[in-house]
This record gives C-alpha cells, sequence and structure tokens, in this order.
C-alpha cells in the first residue's frame, strides 16, 4: 500500500503481540489506519483494547516485551521499521511527538521546568540564547494556561498539580512543533475544570495550526468536541472509522451504538436501556 | 432480587451540619500547630432516607474529605455530623459496631481498594464474617447472591482482582459494601477511574440496587454530567465551600451560582465540534483562598468589586429546596448565568425535548 | 442490559499462573539444588555417615584421605567426613532458626511500626537504630559469653541481631502498602490493628520476608561459624564446622583436612544461599512489588 499523498502517517495491516508470561498474545490484529494531514483523528476504545500500545507503535518504540508480527508503520513515507535508533530518534525530536498518558511521570523529577524546556529547545533552534529560551518556554507555558509562567521555570515538576504536569508535558510537546502530536488519554483523571482547559487549547491549536493530531481517549463526549474523524478500537481492530458525526451520531456498528448510548450527557438522559425504571418515567421532582 | 440486598429496618438520616475539617500537623518539637486554611469550612446538608445527594467539586475541593470525616477516617475540626441516633464525630476505631455497618464506603480506584493478595470470593466474605459472625463455609452462599447482585457470575468468587476488569473490580467493591447491608454508601468518585459503559453499568447497578433496598447515598464526583440522571439532589463545593444546594432539576436549570455555571461550561457538549475556545481556559487557581469573602471571589466573572471579596455571600432561598450562596440577587442571577452558553443549551434540549 | 455489559467490558484472560520457583534465574535453580542436597545429607547424616561423628580413633590420628577414610581423620582421630556431614546439621539448623527468628520478629515489628506510624514508628525506628550502631560481633560476644555458649543460645542471639534490619525493610514495605485504600477499608470495617497486619498487609509482604529471610539465612550462617570458630558457639565435642575449623587449625601442618573440609563446605553452602537469595531478590523484590528499599 502506499501512503497516499495527503496522509501523513500510515498503518498498514499492523499485527503487534505481547508477551505476557512467556507466551505472546495480539493486542493489535491487522489493524490500518491513515492520520491525514492537518486532521485531528480520534482514536477511541476502553481499558485494554490496544491503544495505548498503537499510540506507542505509532512513535516506533521498540523496548518491551512486545513485536510486531506483521503490517508497517510509515511517517510521511518512511517505514519506521527502517529507520535507525538514532534517525529514529531525531524524527521522533522534531516532527513526532508524543504526550503519554500521566505526562507527569514524562518529566525528568530532578530537572526544573527551566532545565527541560532549554533542554528540549536546543535540541530544536540551537542558534538561541539563553534569553531567548527562557522566553520561548514562558510563552509556551503560558499558551498552556499554566499561571506564574516565569515562577514556575525556576521550580520542579513535583511542585505542580497533576493537571498542571500535564499541561507543563504537553506544552513541551508543543515547542518541537512536530507535525504529528499523538496525545495519549490527556484528560484522564483530570477534573472537569482541567479537561475543559486542556480542550480548549488543544481547540487554539487547531484553529491555529495545522498540526496533525492523533487523540487516544476513552472519552467520546471529549473526543467529539475536538476530532475530525474518530476511529473505533475494540480487542485490538477498528471497528468502525469515519467523520466524527457520522461515527457518533450515526453509529453502524453494534460496539459503537453501545459506546455511544453510554456516554454521560447533560442534555438527555441515557439511552432508555440504561436508564433505570425510577428515571424511565417522568422526571421525579423532589422539592 | 436476592436476600442479601433487602434494606436494614430503620432507615436514619445523616445530618451535616457546620462541619470544618482542617489538615494540620502538630510540628515533632514545639507541638505548635500550624495554622492552613480549612479544606472544609462550615458546610452543611442532609441525606434522606432512600436519596442520593451528589457533591460535585474539583480536586481540593473537599468533598472527598468530607466522606471521609462521615466514615470516621478523618476528624472533624467543628460541626455537628449525625446519622440516626449515631454521633458521627467519633473516629471509625470507637464507634459502635451497628453504626460502621450502616454506613460503607466506596473508593475510586478499585485496585487499591481490593487486597490484591485475596480472592473475591475472600474479599466479600469478610463484612459478612465481621457484622454477621458467617463462617466462611456458612457466607459461600450469601456471598454468590451478592455476587450475582452486582451481576457478576458467581465463580468469580475464586478469581483475583487481577484477573478481572476495571469495571467489574469495581462491582466486587459494590458487593463488599453491600455485604455489610448498610442502609447509607458514601461513593467517593467511583466511576471516575473507569470507562464510560462500565461508568454506565455501575451508575445503573446502583441505582437498581437503591430502588430494591431504600439505600442513601452520597455520591461524590467532578463530573456534573454524570450526576444530572443519577442523583435526587446535588450540592456544588468549591474549596470547602458549598456555593450551591438543590433538586438536580432545579441546579440543573437557571438560575445558576456563577461556579456551576462554569462547571456546566467544561462539561463536553456530545457530537458537535467546537469551533472556538471558551474564555475561561485556564481556572488558574492561587495558592491558597481568600480568607475574607466569597471564596469564589478571585475567579468569578460576575463579581462585584468592593463586595464580594470583603463580605460573606448570603445564602439564597431560589425555589422550594434549592439555594445558591451569592452576592447576586436570583434575578440578577437568572438574567447573567441563565444566558451563558452551557443554559442556552440546556434549555434548546429541554424545549426539544417537550 | 447484561449483554451490553458482556460487549462493552473487555475481560483480561486469567494470566496463566506459573509456580514462581520456575522464573528464578538457572543461576538460583542451581544453587536451589545445591542447597536441596545440603538439606538432604543433613537430615539422612546418620545413614550416610560412614562412622559416629564423635567416636576418637576410629583410625589412627590424622591420616590422609583412603578408601576408609575419604577426607582422613583429625588429631583425635576421628573421621572428618562424618563430622563434616553432622556438622552440616549443626549449621543448617542453628543457620535456620536464626533467621526464621529475625524474619517473624522483625517482620511483625516492621508491620506493625509502617502501619502504625507516627510517634511509635519514630521511637521505634530510634530504638532500632540504637541497637543496629552497636557492632553485632561484641553484642553477641557479650551476651553468649556471660550467658554461657550453647548451640541454642547462639542461634537465638544472632537471630534477635537481624530483627533491626528485617523490620527496616519491612517497614519500607509497608508503608508503601499501608497508604492503599484496602487498608482504610479494612479500618472503615472496624478490623482490629493485628487483623489488619496479618490478614491485609502480612500477603502484601510476604515477597519483601521471603528475601529477608533469605538474606538473613546467609549471614547467619556466616556469623554462627565465625563464633564457633572463635569458641562461642557449639561446645566440644559438637561437629560444628566452625569448631572443626578452630580446632584443626593449630595442626594444619600435620593435615589440611581437618580445616578445608568444613571450610569448603561453609564457603559453598554461603554461595549458594546468596546466589538463591538474588534470585529470589529478582523475583519478589522491591522492584516487583513497587516497594521502597
Amino acid at each position: 500500500m502506499t501512503a497516499a499523498a495527503h496522509d501523513l502517517m500510515t498503518v498498514a495491516s499492523l499485527t503487534v503481540d505481547y508477551r505476557q508470561q512467556g507466551q505472546w498474545h495480539s493486542v493489535i490484529r491487522d489493524l490500518s489506519l491513515a492520520v491525514r494531514r492537518g486532521e485531528i483523528l480520534g482514536l477511541a476504545g476502553e481499558s485494554g483494547c490496544g491503544k495505548s500500545t498503537l499510540a506507542s507503535v505509532l512513535l516506533g518504540e521498540r523496548r518491551g516485551e512486545r513485536r510486531l508480527r506483521a503490517g508497517s508503520v510509515q511517517f510521511d513515507g518512511i517505514d519506521l521499521s527502517t529507520l535507525r535508533a538514532r534517525e529514529l530518534r531525531r524524527l521522533r525530536g522534531v516532527r513526532l511527538a508524543l504526550v503519554p498518558q500521566n505526562g507527569g511521570a514524562s518529566l525528568t523529577p530532578t530537572l526544573r521546568i527551566g532545565s527541560l524546556f532549554a533542554e528540549t529547545l536546543r535540541a530544536h533552534r540551537p542558534h538561541m540564547n539563553k534569553a531567548e529560551l527562557a522566553a520561548e518556554a514562558r510563552r509556551q507555558l503560558s499558551q498552556v494556561g499554566l499561571p506564574d509562567p516565569t515562577g514556575a521555570l525556576a521550580r520542579f515538576p513535583h511542585q505542580f498539580s497533576g493537571g498542571q504536569q500535564q499541561r507543563i508535558a504537553l506544552a513541551l510537546a508543543l515547542c518541537r512543533m512536530p507535525d504529528l502530536l499523538i496525545l495519549d488519554e490527556p484528560t484522564t483523571g483530570q477534573d472537569a475544570m482541567t479537561r475543559r482547559g486542556i480542550i480548549d487549547l488543544l481547540i487554539r491549536l487547531r484553529l491555529s495550526s495545522r498540526m496533525s493530531m492523533l487523540y487516544v481517549s476513552h472519552d467520546l463526549a471529549t473526543l467529539s468536541e475536538i476530532c475530525d474523524r474518530i476511529a473505533i478500537m475494540h480487542a485490538g481492530e477498528i471497528v468502525e472509522i469515519g467523520q466524527m458525526e457520522d461515527v457518533l451520531l450515526r453509529p453502524r456498528h453494534p460496539y459503537t451504538r453501545a459506546l455511544v448510548a453510554s456516554i454521560p450527557r447533560l442534555e438527555a438522559p441515557p439511552d432508555p436501556a440504561l436508564l433505570p425504571a425510577s428515571r424511565r418515567t417522568p422526571e421525579r421532582i423532589t422539592a | 432480587m436476592t436476600a442479601m440486598i433487602r434494606s436494614t429496618a430503620i432507615v436514619p438520616q445523616l445530618h451535616i451540619d457546620n462541619l470544618s475539617c482542617r489538615y494540620e500537623r502538630p510540628h515533632l518539637f514545639s507541638g505548635r500547630r500550624n495554622k492552613t486554611p480549612p479544606a472544609v469550612d462550615d458546610v452543611s446538608f442532609a441525606v434522606g432516607a432512600g436519596e442520593t445527594l451528589a457533591l460535585v467539586g474539583e480536586s481540593g475541593s473537599g468533598k472527598s474529605t468530607i466522606a471521609r470525616t462521615i466514615a470516621g477516617l478523618f476528624p472533624a475540626a467543628a460541626g455537628r455530623l449525625r446519622y440516626g441516633g449515631h454521633d458521627l464525630t467519633l473516629p471509625v476505631e470507637r464507634r459502635a459496631a451497628e453504626l460502621r455497618r450502616l454506613i460503607q464506603i466506596i473508593f475510586q480506584n478499585p485496585d487499591a481498594s481490593l487486597n490484591r493478595r485475596h480472592r473475591i470470593g475472600s474479599i466479600i466474605a469478610r463484612p459478612l464474617r465481621l457484622f454477621f459472625g458467617l463462617s466462611d463455609a456458612d457466607s459461600r452462599q450469601e456471598v454468590a447472591s451478592l455476587l450475582e447482585a452486582v451481576r457478576l457470575p458467581t465463580d468469580y468468587a475464586e478469581r483475583f482482582p487481577s484477573e478481572i476488569s476495571g469495571g467489574e473490580r469495581q462491582r466486587v467493591a459494590i458487593a463488599r459494601a453491600l455485604a455489610a447491608r448498610p442502609s447509607l454508601l458514601l461513593c467517593d468518585e467511583i466511576v471516575s477511574a473507569l470507562d464510560v459503559s462500565a461508568q454506565a453499568t455501575i451508575l445503573e447497578l446502583l441505582r437498581s440496587i437503591q430502588t430494591q433496598t431504600r439505600l442513601s447515598m452520597l455520591f461524590i464526583t467532578h463530573d456534573l454530567a454524570v450526576v444530572r440522571w443519577f442523583a435526587d439532589r446535588v450540592a456544588v463545593l468549591y474549596r470547602g465551600h458549598l456555593c450551591e444546594v438543590g433538586p438536580v432539576e432545579r441546579v440543573f436549570a437557571p438560575p445558576y451560582h456563577p461556579y456551576t455555571s462554569l462547571l456546566l461550561e467544561a462539561v463536553p457538549v456530545f457530537g458537535r465540534r467546537r469551533e472556538a475556545a471558551g474564555d475561561a481556559a485556564s481556572p488558574a487557581v492561587t495558592s491558597s483562598p481568600p480568607t475574607t469573602g466569597c471564596a469564589f471571589a478571585s475567579q468569578c466573572r460576575h463579581r462585584i468589586d468592593g463586595l464580594c471579596r470583603s463580605a460573606e455571600p448570603p445564602w439564597r432561598q431560589v425555589a422550594p429546596g434549592h439555594a445558591i450562596r451569592c452576592h447576586l440577587e436570583a434575578s440578577d442571577l437568572n438574567r447573567i448565568t441563565g444566558r451563558a452558553a452551557t443554559g442556552a443549551r440546556l434549555q434548546v434540549a429541554a424545549a426539544q425535548k417537550s | 442490559m447484561t449483554d451490553l455489559s458482556v460487549l462493552l467490558e473487555s475481560r483480561p484472560r486469567p494470566a496463566g499462573r506459573r509456580f514462581a520457583l520456575q522464573r528464578l534465574p538457572v543461576s538460583a535453580k542451581v544453587a536451589g539444588l545445591v542447597l536441596l542436597a545440603y538439606a538432604a545429607v543433613a537430615m539422612l547424616a546418620p545413614a550416610i555417615a560412614p562412622y559416629p561423628p564423635n567416636e576418637i580413633f576410629v583410625g589412627s590420628p590424622f591420616e590422609p584421605p583412603s578408601a576408609a577414610f575419604l577426607l582422613g581423620t583429625d588429631s583425635l582421630g576421628r573421621d572428618v567426613l562424618s563430622r563434616t556431614i553432622y556438622g552440616s546439621r549443626t549449621i543448617l539448623l542453628m543457620g535456620g532458626a536464626a533467621a526464621g527468628l529475625s524474619a517473624s520478629i522483625g517482620g511483625l515489628l516492621g508491620m506493625f511500626i509502617g502501619y502504625r506510624g507516627g510517634v511509635l514508628d519514630e521511637v521505634a525506628m530510634r530504638m532500632l537504630e540504637i541497637i543496629m550502631s552497636i557492632p553485632s560481633i561484641i553484642f553477641a560476644l557479650l551476651i553468649v559469653g556471660s550467658l554461657g555458649a550453647s548451640a541454642p543460645l547462639v542461634a537465638v542471639t544472632v537471630g534477635l541481631l537481624s530483627v533491626p534490619n528485617v523490620a527496616r525493610v519491612v517497614r519500607a514495605a509497608t508503608q508503601s502498602v499501608a497508604s492503599e485504600d484496602f487498608i482504610t477499608a479494612a479500618r472503615a470495617r472496624g478490623e482490629t490493628s493485628l487483623s489488619i497486619v496479618l490478614r491485609e498487609l502480612l500477603p502484601n509482604v510476604t515477597g519483601t520476608l521471603i528475601v529477608e529471610f533469605s538474606i538473613r539465612t546467609g549471614y547467619s550462617i556466616l556469623f554462627i561459624g565465625g563464633l564457633g570458630f572463635l569458641g562461642f558457639g557449639a561446645q566440644p565435642p559438637t561437629a560444628d564446622w566452625g569448631l572443626m575449623v578452630n580446632e584443626g587449625r593449630g595442626t594444619i601442618d600435620a593435615s589440611i583436612w581437618p580445616v578445608a573440609a568444613p571450610a569448603a563446605g561453609m564457603a559453598m553452602l554461603v554461595t549458594a544461599v546468596n546466589l538463591f537469595t538474588d534470585g529470589v531478590n529478582r523475583l519478589f523484590g522491591p522492584a516487583e512489588q513497587g516497594g521502597v528499599r
């Protein structure tokens, strides 16, 4: 399969195995997927469906008890499996970036935020001097809505809350200005207000840049707010993929339908099948 | 459904009056206590028999502290807590066995709340032994019916927690709580760590158990969408202060407390791509809440300068059973917050429905 | 409804549980076999030892190895092989008892102070540190010297000396478990501290306890051997390896075997215990359990 010109990343017939206690199990089965240039693709599925594994395979990760049994991953026409470790690292640093689940844990605990930024930025903008590096770091931090960016540079990761660490990890990924940003559950475990802050930032990015994003999450409601297309993953396979409106408002696969039905919503009660007997009748007013 | 989840004869009520809690550590040598702002400040509410009260707030709002205080796991700094005829200010170690049995708590993360070295059957049998003196052999039947009650196969009793999914694990935690035949269930963010489908299953399960047993629930969450169709009443908590209490239909309709309105806007609208970022992008939480005036004043979009930062806001009764703690009049709140995006969105949805 | 939940919730397949010992590294498996051999020799000593260990002049003094005396005889004409075989009983029994004592007392103590925390923890830890700051050899000589040397007393003394070490490690492992919600849930149920420690905590620190027991076995064997050599262990005529080395060292010119045999036995035993400990540590150690050390 050749990558179409508008596809930035293509996954073709990918099968990935995991080793657990000496035995291989496939976690991804014959999966094909493409992330188009400039789009936000949502990858939805429940825990254990293989979506986080997919995210790390897309990044060319090779370590771990895992093997790529079949298929290929191409980024902008380059087959990631043919790259040497150094080339892969360069690609990852500049054009491909991941904000992992629990991004706070990806921040080196012994380095101040300022040093983390200096390290990342220096690799990409070698001409920048100290003051310029700091200014750029501040700009990125305020962009993700972190209060007091100047003060933040002098602090250590553990001095921030989980939500703030997640946003710092995001800012670090963004300052590389990657072509493709992979976000693995960036809002999971965050409370509603922090989630809103991260989503707003991504929406602003979507409006202001042509960055492609792969947004991995089990939260369909959040995905629906920012994604152009959505892929639904179940047991290592993509069961449905298409425009966000088509997939979520007119789901075809029974799994997608069940997922959509279980989303908690403000506007309407959940699917009658999920609504308890007491609520299927007109609303109770307890006042 | 089964014998196990029948209700207890007396169904007392929970009354929390002027509860304050404080995290403080006496200094090791001087014994002096450092003054920290209270995690829970002067909170009052009640939960009736068979009722579900949702306690909603961000992390750090003190909602879990309240649950832990009711369970006797955290001391109250001030206030009166009663459950039926029982005094809840006692720590759990000094409570009567009957009271410990009546109030059960379920935690957010079932990975941490179930001992991974015990089989599920033995996890569920423990309260049976402790509260009803059942031997392991006698409890086997009860464990099976409890597993059925939470819709798990009875052969799960032989499995370890690591051998089942997260949603199933949370159902085991619920079965363990039900084993004590409680009359009040404290649910501390019990669906936040779960996938949406598991969330829906758990909520539906709790609801059906509740209709059979008249169980009262204090349901703690940060997600308003979760409780919209689940709770009977909602209490909104901001940094240890209650700001709105009322029946769920009223809290989710204007007038809103400005903070409730902000929380509502944070709930994603399903199936509609957003083309503009909200202006409340960064709920920048400052290090400590103000000591005077309204706790929410520094973040409030409708702050009245000179008033909100200096004077405690009054409780305003805006409808029967629905109170908002704000300096703004109900009519002003209605005008300001009712027009906000979420208000409009909910009204549209309501209009479509009728 | 049920259909839906079946469709939605993917159940992880139960991980095939393999016997933990099968996952030991090869070196540890070999070491384990060596230890089993030691245990067999110790248990079957009366059957396999060619002569009674303490009988003198079964041969003439300082006979070199021969078909009759595979490892020769010592200054009193006792068979070195028989004495070495019986000596393995003494050392395994004393070492195992000492390690068991330190693991059980230290384990319980560590779990209690790790679980209760607060002032109890502060006080207990300071006390343990004081005990640990006294060189253990001096401590042991003091006790054994004043109460009289005997095998049980030596085992108990060496065991007690290791209690602080075990307690410290177990306390750290306990602390990381004690903050989990299943402990909070047990407290909320009204479980007693004892039942929380034994029922909830113990199964979660068994790995640490096994590792500690293993470490303490190696340590105790060496220590007891050392005390025996100094004459503060088992008393003559007991077949004790430390004692045998001491007795044979003056006449090493006449025959090296009365010294070499017990010394080699000791060296191989300690090496096997340490290799085994290493493997066990890799299986149950802090990295596996997420504990802090």
